[in-house]
This record gives C-alpha cells, sequence and structure tokens, in this order.
C-alpha cells in the first residue's frame, strides 16, 4: 500500500481563479431533455435520451445508476457541453449551458488519458489554462499524483500502467482543477476493491471540503446509496429516468448498516425483481480479477 | 483558417444546400483556373509552342493515335503483360511469406535476407535482369513478378507471425491439430494482411510494367508512348500516356480495394479506401 | 492509384525496428541470417568456376570483391555514391518540407484541403514515373530534373500522409482538449501534432524510400554519374561485377536511410510500446 496514510497531505488551496466562482453557483436544470443520434444504416434515430428532468442544487452529491445503453454517459456529455446538439434546456443558474467551460470537469468512462504523455503530463494538461504558476501548477500535481498513489508512477506513459492505475490518474485529472461541477461516469469500474472504498472515501472527503457538486455514473448500487445525496435510477429504451430517491442517511455511511442495505435492496429490485436482490451490481465488473490483485501489488 | 477538429463532431458538418454549392465552386476553383491558365497560355504564346500543346491539340493528337484503335492494343498489351508478372510474383510471394511465417527457423534463415533483398529499389535490378535474360518478353515478366514479390510476401509473412498469442493459445487449449489451427485460426487472422500486400502487389506491378516498358523496348505499350512522346519532344503524346497510367492505376486501386472490402466485410473495416 | 494507395500507411508497414526477428538471442539470428546469404554465395562461386554459366555473364564473387575494392580504392564508388546522396538529400529536404508545409495545410483547415484537393489527387493518380519524359521534354535533361522528380516523390507522401495523419486524430481525444478548453496552439502542440507524428513519419520514410527509388530510375537513364549510372555503364560494358556492387551499395544506402528516419521516429514516439501501438 504505497500511499497509506498520505491523504491529509491535500490541504484545501484555492486552485481556482475566482472568476469561475460565478458559473459554479447555481442550480444545474435539465428540462424535458432529449438526445436522439442517427441510427446505423437504417433511416430515422436511436432516442438516447428522452424528457429527462432534473435539478441539481450547487454542492449536491447524485448517483445515476442503471443498465448499460440507457444513455448515461449521453447524459454526461451533454451537461459537459461536449455536444450541443439536444433537445429541450440545460442551464446553470439560469444560463444556458453552451460548450465546455472549466469548470465543468469529466472524468470519461474511456479514461482517454493521452498515450504520449506521462501520467504526471495527463494530469497537468487539466491545468493548461487554470492560471496557476508553474510552481504551483506541478504542486497540484504532485499532490494528487498522491491522492491516487501513484506519486511513484509520475514519469510512466499510459501504455505502462494497469487499467486500474490508469483510472486513478483519470480521476485525478479530473480533480485537479478542483471545477464547480464534476462529471465522474464510472470511475471506479476497474478498480479493485480496497482502492475503490479508498477512493470512494477521498472523492466524498473532497466534495464535503470543497463544496463540488458532483454526477457520479455508476453500475454499482451500493456504491450509489453510499456517496449520493441522491439516486438517480434510469431505464434504457429510450433513456428515461424511473426513479429517484433521496438517501437519508448521516455521513459518513456504513454499509452494514440496516437502512443502508434496505435502500440498497430496494432499488436493486428495480431490476431485478425480490429473489435475486442479493446481486451486488447490475453489471460485470469488467475485469478479471488476476488483474485487479496485480494492479494492487503494483 | 478553420480548425474544424476543435468544433464539433465530424458527422455534423452537413450544411444547406447553398454552402454545398458554394463548397463545390471554392473547390473547383483551382482546377479551373489551372485549365485556363492553360488554354490561354498556349493561345496566346505565352508558352513555347513547340513543347506545350493546346488543349485541343491533346484531343486531335489522341484521336490521331487512336485511328486504328492503338490506344487499346498498346493498353491490352501492357495490362496483359502486367497481369502476367503480377500472377507469377504474387504466387511466389505468398508462398514464400507463408513459409517464412509457418516457421520460425524459416523466418530466421531467410527473412533477413528479404529484408535486405526488399532495400534494393526495383529498378537497380534492370541492368541485371537484361544482362542475365536479355531485353525480350521473359525478362519484363521477371522484372514484374519480383516488384509483386515483395509487398506478397512480407505481407503475408507479417500477417501470419502477427496472429495474436492468445488466439494460438486458444487454438492449443482446444488441442486443433495444425490443419484446423491454420484454416480456423491463422488464415483468418492473417487474411487482411495478406489482402493488403496482393494490393499493394497489383498496383507496383502496374507501376513497374510501364517501368519496365521504358527501359526496354516494348512495342505498343503505355510505356512506350510515354517513352515516344518524350524522344520526339511531343508533350501531347506524353499527356495521353499519363492518362493512360493514371486511369488504370486508379481502376486497379479502386478494384483492389473494392475486391478486399467485399472479402473482409464481415470485419470491421481494416482497409481503407 | 499508384501512390494513393501506397502513399497511405495502411499499405505499407515500416516495422519500427526492420531487422527485429523472433526471440532467438542476437548471436543466434545474426548467424542464422547469414545462412542463406553464404549458400547463395557458394552456389554464385561454383557456378562461375564449374563454368555452369559463361564469365562474361557470370563473374566468380571474387572477381566482384576485387571489382569493389578497385572502386574503393580508386574513389570511383565514393564519387558515385556521393553524387547520389547529394541528390537525393536536397531533394528530400525540400520535398518534405513542401510536402509538411501542405498536408498540415490541408489537414488543419477544410477550406485549404477542399481547395488544393482536387488538384493534389490528381497529381497524385501519377506515379513518379509518369512525370519523368514530362520532365524530359520540358526541363531537360539536367540535375534539376532529378531534384524536382524526386522531391515531387516525397513531397506527395509527405504531404497526403500528414493531412491523413491529422485527419485521423481520434475525436475522443480531441474532446479530451476541448474539455480542458485548450487553445488552438495547446491543443496542436499536446493533441494533434504527437497523435499525427506516426503516420507523418510514415509519409516522410516511405517518401525517401520512394525518392531513392526514382534516384535510381533516373541515374539509369541519364546522367554521368551516380549509382545508378555505374550500373546503367557495367550492363553496357558488360561488367556484371560492377552491376552487382552497385545493386548492394543501393540496398545498403537505401536501408541506412530508412534506419536513419526509423531511429528519429522512436525519438518523437518513446511513448509507443515497442512493437504494436495504439
Ligand atoms: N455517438 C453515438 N452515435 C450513435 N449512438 C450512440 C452514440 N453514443 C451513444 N449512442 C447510443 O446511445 C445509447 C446510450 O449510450 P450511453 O449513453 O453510452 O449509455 P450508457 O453510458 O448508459 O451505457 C446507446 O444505445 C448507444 O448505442
Ligand atoms: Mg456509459
Amino acid at each position: 500500500m504505497p500511499w497509506a496514510g498520505g491523504f491529509s497531505a491535500i490541504d484545501r488551496k484555492p486552485l481556482k481563479p475566482e472568476v469561475d466562482i460565478m458559473t459554479t453557483k447555481g442550480i444545474l436544470e435539465i428540462r424535458n431533455l432529449g438526445k436522439a443520434f442517427p441510427a446505423n444504416g437504417r433511416k430515422g434515430s436511436l432516442q438516447a435520451l428522452d424528457g429527462i428532468n432534473l435539478s441539481i442544487r450547487p454542492g449536491e452529491f447524485v448517483s445515476i445508476v442503471g443498465g448499460s445503453g440507457c444513455g448515461k454517459s449521453t447524459l454526461l456529455r451533454l451537461i459537459s457541453g461536449l455536444d450541443d446538439e439536444f433537445q429541450g434546456e440545460i442551464s446553470i443558474g439560469g444560463a444556458p449551458v453552451r460548450g465546455t467551460s472549466l469548470d465543468r470537469g469529466i472524468v470519461f468512462q474511456d479514461l482517454r488519458l493521452l498515450p504520449w504523455l506521462t501520467a504526471e503530463a495527463n494530469i497537468a494538461l487539466a491545468l493548461e489554462n487554470s492560471g496557476l504558476s508553474k510552481a504551483d501548477k506541478r504542486q497540484a500535481v504532485a499532490e494528487h499524483l498522491k491522492l491516487v498513489g501513484l506519486e511513484k508512477f509520475a514519469q510512466a506513459y499510459p501504455h505502462q500502467l494497469s487499467g486500474g492505475m490508469s483510472q486513478r490518474v483519470a480521476i485525478a485529472r479530473g480533480l485537479v482543477n478542483r471545477p464547480g461541477l464534476l462529471l465522474l461516469d464510472e470511475p471506479f469500474g476497474a478498480l479493485d476493491a480496497l482502492t475503490r472504498s479508498r477512493l470512494q472515501a477521498e472523492l466524498e472527503r473532497i466534495w464535503r471540503e470543497e463544496g463540488i457538486t458532483m454526477i457520479l455514473v455508476t453500475h454499482d448500487v451500493e456504491e450509489a446509496v453510499f456517496l449520493g445525496d441522491r439516486v438517480i435510477v434510469m431505464e434504457p429504451g429510450p433513456g428515461r429516468i424511473r426513479r429517484e430517491l433521496r438517501i437519508p442517511l448521516p455521513r459518513p455511511r456504513r454499509r452494514s448498516d440496516p437502512r443502508f442495505l434496505e435502500i440498497k435492496e430496494d432499488i436493486l429490485r428495480e431490476f431485478t425483481g425480490p429473489e435475486t436482490a442479493e446481486a451486488e451490481s447490475l453489471e460485470p465488473a469488467g475485469r478479471p480479477l488476476a488483474e485487479a490483485r496485480l494492479d494492487w501489488a503494483a | 483558417m478553420t480548425f474544424p477538429m476543435l468544433q464539433k463532431s465530424l458527422h455534423k458538418r452537413r450544411g444547406s444546400a447553398g454552402a454545398e454549392i458554394r463548397r463545390w465552386l471554392w473547390k473547383s476553383i483551382l482546377p479551373a483556373s489551372i485549365l485556363a491558365f492553360w488554354a490561354l497560355a498556349t493561345r496566346f504564346h505565352w508558352v513555347d509552342r513547340k513543347i506545350w500543346a493546346s488543349p485541343a491539340q491533346v484531343w486531335q493528337a489522341t484521336l490521331g493515335l487512336n485511328r486504328d484503335g492503338f490506344l487499346w492494343l498498346a493498353l491490352g498489351e501492357s495490362l496483359l503483360r502486367d497481369l502476367a508478372g503480377f500472377l507469377l510474383g504474387a504466387a511466389a510471394g505468398l508462398a514464400a511469406g507463408g513459409v517464412l511465417g509457418w516457421s520460425p527457423w524459416a523466418y530466421r534463415l531467410g527473412a533477413p535476407t528479404l529484408h535486405f533483398l526488399k532495400a534494393i529499389a526495383i529498378f537497380a535490378w534492370i541492368p541485371l535482369l537484361t544482362m542475365v535474360f536479355g531485353i525480350g518478353e521473359a525478362s519484363k515478366i521477371v522484372f514484374i513478378a519480383l516488384a509483386a514479390f515483395y509487398p506478397a510476401a512480407l505481407n503475408t509473412l507479417e500477417g501470419i507471425r502477427s496472429v495474436p498469442k492468445s488466439q494460438l493459445e486458444l487454438a492449443r487449449a482446444y488441442r486443433l491439430d495444425p490443419w484446423q489451427r491454420l484454416r480456423k485460426v491463422i488464415l483468418p487472422s492473417a487474411l487482411p494482411s495478406i489482402l493488403t500486400g496482393v494490393q499493394v502487389a497489383l498496383i507496383l506491378t502496374w507501376l513497374a510494367t510501364v517501368g519496365v516498358e521504358y527501359f526496354m523496348s516494348a512495342g505498343p505499350s503505355v510505356g512506350g508512348i510515354l517513352l515516344n512522346g518524350a524522344e520526339s519532344f511531343h508533350l501531347e503524346i506524353v499527356f495521353i500516356g499519363i492518362i493512360l497510367l493514371g486511369s488504370v492505376g486508379f481502376a486497379l486501386n479502386q478494384g483492389a480495394h473494392a475486391l478486399g472490402r467485399r472479402l473482409l466485410r464481415h470485419r470491421p473495416q481494416t482497409l481503407k479506401a | 492509384m499508384s501512390r494513393s494507395a501506397l502513399a497511405s500507411g495502411s499499405s505499407i508497414r515500416f516495422s519500427p525496428r526492420p531487422f527485429a526477428a523472433g526471440r532467438a538471442p542476437a548471436p543466434v539470428r545474426i548467424l542464422a541470417g547469414l545462412v542463406l546469404p553464404s549458400a547463395l554465395l557458394l552456389l554464385w562461386h561454383n557456378a562461375s568456376t564449374r563454368g555452369w554459366a559463361p564469365p562474361q555473364i557470370l563473374p566468380a564473387p571474387a572477381v566482384a570483391w576485387s571489382s569493389f575494392l578497385d572502386l574503393l580504392a580508386s574513389g570511383d564508388l565514393r564519387t558515385h555514391v556521393q553524387a547520389s546522396l547529394i541528390r537525393v538529400l536536397i531533394s528530400f529536404a525540400l520535398g518534405s518540407a513542401a510536402g509538411l508545409a501542405l498536408g498540415l495545410a490541408m489537414g488543419l483547415s477544410r477550406r485549404l484541403d477542399d481547395l488544393f484537393g482536387a488538384v493534389f489527387h490528381g497529381i497524385n493518380q501519377v506515379p513518379t514515373l509518369g512525370w519523368l519524359p514530362v520532365l524530359i521534354v520540358v526541363v531537360g535533361i539536367n540535375d534539376r530534373l532529378t531534384h524536382i522528380l524526386i522531391a515531387q516523390a516525397v513531397f506527395v507522401s509527405v504531404a497526403i500522409n500528414t493531412q491523413r495523419g491529422i485527419r485521423q486524430v481520434p475525436e475522443r481525444l480531441v474532446e479530451v482538449a476541448r474539455a480542458y478548453r485548450l487553445s488552438r496552439t495547446q491543443s496542436l502542440r499536446k493533441v494533434v501534432l504527437p497523435a499525427a507524428v506516426p503516420q507523418i513519419f510514415t509519409g516522410i520514410r516511405f517518401g525517401l524510400a520512394n525518392g531513392w527509388a526514382s534516384l535510381v530510375v533516373v541515374e539509369l537513364l541519364v546522367g554521368s554519374e551516380g549509382l545508378g549510372y555505374l550500373m546503367s555503364w557495367g550492363r553496357q560494358a558488360f561488367q556484371l561485377d560492377l552491376v552487382l556492387v552497385a545493386i548492394v551499395a543501393v540496398g545498403i544506402i537505401g536501408w541506412i536511410l530508412d534506419a536513419g528516419l526509423a531511429r528519429l521516429e522512436g525519438t518523437f514516439t518513446a511513448w509507443r510500446t515497442g512493437e504494436a501501438a495504439a
């Protein structure tokens, strides 16, 4: 465990220039949002999202769960401003979202590390236009490498990192410029159980201390309940919100808390029916155990 | 300067009908001005009229040259020669590449020599070939075959050698015999690379055909037309040769890619048109 | 045709290490690699000493070797190699610089791509060999012809591959640049150019190989020095030994030129894994 005990080294620092605060604050309002993709080959189109209404207060932590293909990633892309073609409205503090902003960070489901940059340089990419001095940038990058336990791999290229390590780099890149709103697309999918629960705790700490609004997409119901103020359950074809529930449990939450378990089972029943509600997650973790172990050894 | 990639994703850039027409006009500016300049320059003698033919003269020359179907005859001769060399060279290349790819020892023995021979610019063989085989048809076909041989051999070799190890292990786990291994694992996996080799061979042989006709006089042929044009200082004849050269090449290329796409239609696109 | 397919990286494989073979230890590899050339040499030796072929057609290996030593001692070989190398390097520098410029312009700007595209792709349909007679008529038979012809060969290959390399930068990585609001220069430096470098190098390497091959063609036909000329002269004088020496020299120099570029490419793409990189 190379990074045990090193977390508190990251102090709260005003990483963001003050100007960004304006866009951070204000309610994220999604109204009647729809998104259609031109369908492959055939005429017509594929409705990936339909009639999504959602309103998220500043500083809220919202988890989104749902099986694959129900439009979770599409929704995050629209909020991030990477894709401007949709029906309906997305606004923050009353101002419609147009294009990307440094104040809206995203951790991509497919990581998207640049293969020609080292882990360190990949993280530093997020600070290119942050307005920080060189020294501050270097320090922020070093701290976040430490946060994800990769200080020894600062100089490694993505192809030299395991899947789990790459994912940690992507998380560090998402966090490093402290956006007001952070969109996380299955950020812990490829991690072994120990690293995963550590980083969940870290994420919660950063969220609590910095007041960042977070939207976390996950297929792990337990994770959704553990972290979210609210859990949004989505359904496919077309992607809609099936159910929304508040998690009234105090933090820090305990996974063995009976109320926690009850909520979890309640959500799982949405997918599996009552008999099989013991199933922990909606999708397989998608990664062989052997690799996870290797990852841990590193 | 626009920077398209940083704006929207690629498939969204279809504009209105008006924009499409403007774009089409914009595209034709340069070709149109070149044609216009050519016509004007020859009309008003801005260029040496002894060398530069006018567009009309090129057309006249084409008709004149083709009076007895000469162009078709030349084209046929060249294509036939190309085909013979291609079949010979591609077959030899596939066989050699197959052996070198299949057997690690054959690879160790043969691959360095093959790589070195490939590094020799192909036309450098012409003097040697003419000394050994003379300047007859045999010499020409051997040269064309040589042009087909390298790409066919090297791509087959690479294709077989880069069959993923995981797939070979799978074959071992299910105890496939060598013949099954070849049919079910190696060939399907190497096929895209082999086809690429054959395509490149097809294209290179056309180049080699015209080139060899250039070096060894060949009667009516595309290379012969080019050579005659240059020797008699008739640029219009040269242009006719170039158009033949380019259009056959274009057709071969399109044909080879269409064939490749057909053969690989079950797979994600590996061959790009 | 001709070049449009070849100049694309998809069809020609430039291995990162041209002579890499198997996993056997280096001495074994080298020895094994020498077996076939030695066998050929032995065959050649027997063929000439036992009179399987008349000596004016097939001189003994020893004769070829001594011609090589003569050419070396007299400085003739050096003169010819130098002449060829200088020609190819000058044209390569001009052609690749121009090709890089046009390729970048056409890759980065759709308007410029549209403007030049038709003429450029038209020119690209005609292989280098096709331009030779045109240049003979228009420029005459001289060094200028050689330079133009080879520079053109390099230019087309570099321009096409640069343009293609830039166009093929994965959208998902370009989106990273957008998400972090990189400026045009920043995205060019951090995302677009690094992603295009392998393809650009494919173009440069193919261009140089093609230029070197074209040079031999030109020298075979015209000129009074250079390796191609040496060959053509050897053929006319029925001295196969000279032809062989020149062939081997063409091969070795062609290989060295490519290996040099491969090494340069390696320094630019150190981030890739040794063999199959994404
Ligand atoms: N770029 C795209 N083009 C066409 N269809 C897409 C595209 N992106 C996503 N889709 C489709 O939209 C639906 C939702 O996809 P996605 O948002 O990735 O789901 P999730 O993240 O929940 O697994 C899927 O059916 C998917 O095939
Ligand atoms: Mg997704």
